[in-house]
């Protein structure tokens, strides 16, 4: 097929393919404050005999909100095609020194998608007729729902309502139907780092005095995590996995079949003073999280009850939220504060964070009160489901205490069953929601 | 309720340096001024003048409006960040606030002690003192100086120099004295 000699231009391709193909891809240009698009996008490179740095410029990066992931985009014309000049110089070059992963060379008669570190092209298209967007758009589409991470924020403003014990076992839960799960801990008194494994809870334990357990506290001030992850996530050198460590709950994963569970941690660290000092400082979070892109299926984010500006860094970074909440007399008020003060994130994404997924009603029993409260909770929100619930068992203490997930208690021990299969239900409801939301 | 989500506003903001877009010219500063700084601002941790700076389309990418000395200077001390006056706008509507920082900080001179007019009185009222010495101070106020000798306060001294060019001596012989 002949292309119209305007397909030579690079300007051309890039608003009648590129951009076309973007939008059709479902990225829009701007996403309310947050940017989607960075057109011409500066590389800083490394001159040759060493004596300082140039800068390149790429023709996009994209960043895509829905799926936590970015690329860069290369464009070339029909007159000046993909060459291997061309494919070396976006991943050799480009990909190494954005420290960007993925990267699309696009030209009218084809597209190649790169990851940084292969030669080999991830996936490729031929395009039949650049006039004809649909079958390109959708090729990108498939490629990026591969790499696509959902992220769910654990979020109150209440303490004490059960948000780790539902963090770490809707963690397992994932893991166990195959996920590769990323904990991410907000919150500084760092009960799910804990819990998970990476935060020496067996040599706390086993301390013999309270300046043992300060020794070891003290060895977390040389520790990666959280924090540092927030404050060095725009460096040109960042590595997240300095940053990540694996869960002592693998152990009980199985390696054939199950994924795996790996912790962002915290620990007394997590202040928001260093943070309050740096522009844009609610957006690290969600920033930092495209790096990994390709990495996890989910992210759950651990949330503290108060409003700081690490806080807003979990409900900036996270596309939805589940809000755990005991059904007691002060209960409303619990829910209602989270669901007003995220209003203004969805608002300014459109939708694209902090969408509710649901209330789920904690250590529940019979009682009269009990009752009384979720329908009222019912009433009161009556546009927020209640996800199913998880009734007050001592198990749940049981598990807690051994540092074990629920439903690996209950292999154990068959009277636990009862709230394991509770747990199980309530995350298989959570993801059938996101499901469902996702195909609309 | 008040808005929570402040992303960013008008204000002091530490930036990573490689935040701040790359500059093709260097201020000209001589090396020896620079390596002075920067050894200044390694003791110090952070600067205390501020550059001002301003946003690009990029969240991550800052323009630097002025100050440029300092960001090289804290590029050879090695720091990673430096404090900057953020104006929460492009660069076009910034360069206001780069007029109205050059006249504040001609006002930003350092403030005299009562122990540093005090140090300088004896100074001046000793006639073994090298008056010349003082950046400032030629030979022929130097001799005026010594013939209007002893001299009981700053307010004495000012009174036949002027309010203005004594606390420029007094800051000169301070920085003499470093």
């Amino acid at each position: 097929m002949s292309l119209s000699p305007k397909w030579d231009n690079e300007a051309y391709v890039s608003v009648h393919l590129v951009q076309e193909m973007l939008i059709h891809a479902g990225i829009p240009k701007k996403l309310g404050s947050m940017s989607c698009w960075h057109p011409e996008f500066r590389i800083k490179m490394p001159k040759i005999d060493g004596s300082g740095f140039t800068e390149k410029k790429v023709d996009f990066l994209i960043e895509d909100h829905t799926r936590h992931v970015n690329f860069l985009i290369e464009i070339k014309s029909a007159k000046q095609r993909i060459s291997d000049a061309a494919r070396f110089q976006l991943v050799e070059k480009y990909l190494y020194r954005s420290n960007i992963k993925f990267g699309v060379l696009i030209d009218p008669f084809s597209i190649e998608i790169y990851e940084y570190g292969q030669i080999q092209p991830k996936a490729t298209l031929k395009i039949e007729d650049p006039n004809h967007i649909e079958p390109i758009a959708n090729f990108l589409k498939k490629f990026l729902e591969t790499l696509k991470m959902r992220t769910i924020a654990i979020h109150t403003s209440k303490g004490g309502v059960g948000k780790t014990t539902l963090t770490i076992n809707m963690a397992y839960e994932l893991a166990k139907q195959g996920n590769r799960v990323l904990v991410v801990d907000l919150d500084d008194q760092a009960n799910a780092s804990l819990s998970l494994g990476v935060n020496k809870a067996d040599e706390i334990d086993a301390a013999s005095s309270l300046k043992k357990v300060e020794e070891i506290l003290d060895s977390f001030e040389d520790r990666q995590e959280l924090i540092e992850f927030l404050l060095e996530c725009v460096l040109d050198d960042f590595d997240y996995r300095s940053y990540i460590y694996p869960s002592s709950f693998n152990s009980h994963l199985n390696r054939t079949n199950d994924g795996f569970i790996d912790v962002l941690p915290g620990s007394y660290k997590t202040q928001p003073h260093e943070l309050e000092r740096k522009p844009f400082a609610d957006n690290r979070l969600n920033k930092g999280l495209q790096k990994l892109a390709g990495k996890y299926d989910y992210c759950l984010i651990d949330t503290p009850p108060t409003y700081n500006r690490i806080t807003w860094n979990g409900i900036y970074a996270a596309q939805y939220i589940v809000i755990p909440s005991q059904m007691e007399y002060l209960s409303v008020y619990g829910i209602r504060n989270p669901i007003k003060q995220t209003r203004e994130v969805r608002e300014d994404t459109e939708d694209a964070r902090a969408v509710i997924l649901g209330i789920v009603p904690m250590m529940t029993d019979n009682t009269k009160i009990n009752k009384t409260v979720l329908k009222l909770v019912k009433k009161t929100f009556d546009k927020i489901p209640i996800l199913p619930e998880l009734k007050r068992a001592t198990d749940i203490r049981e598990a807690s205490h051994q540092r074990i997930p629920l439903s690996l208690l209950a292999e154990n021990k068959p009277a636990a069953g009862s709230v394991a299969k509770q747990m199980a239900n309530l995350t298989h409801n959570v993801v059938e929601k996101i499901n469902s939301l996702e195909t609309k | 309720m008040a808005k929570q989500m402040v992303s960013v506003e008008t204000k002091p903001y530490t930036l990573h340096l490689n935040q701040i877009r790359k500059i093709d010219v260097n201020s000209g500063t001589s090396k020896t001024t620079l390596n002075k700084i920067a050894k200044t601002l390694k003791e110090q941790g952070l600067n205390s003048v501020l550059p001002i700076a301003c946003l690009t389309d990029n969240k991550d990418e800052f323009v630097l409006l002025t100050g440029l000395p300092i960001y090289e200077a804290a590029k050879i001390a090695g720091l990673w960040e430096i404090w900057v006056f953020l104006v929460a706008t492009t660069q076009v509507e910034a360069i206001q606030w780069v007029e109205q920082n050059q006249m504040l900080s001609k006002l930003n001179e350092a403030v005299i002690t009562p122990k540093n007019a005090t140090d300088f009185l004896s100074f001046i009222n000793k006639s073994s003192s090298k008056l010349t010495s003082v950046n400032g101070i030629g030979p022929k106020i130097a001799q005026q100086i010594a013939d209007g000798r002893p001299y009981k306060s700053l307010e004495d001294f000012q009174k036949k120099f002027g309010p203005k060019r004594p606390l420029n001596w007094i800051r000169a012989f301070q920085q003499s004295k470093v």
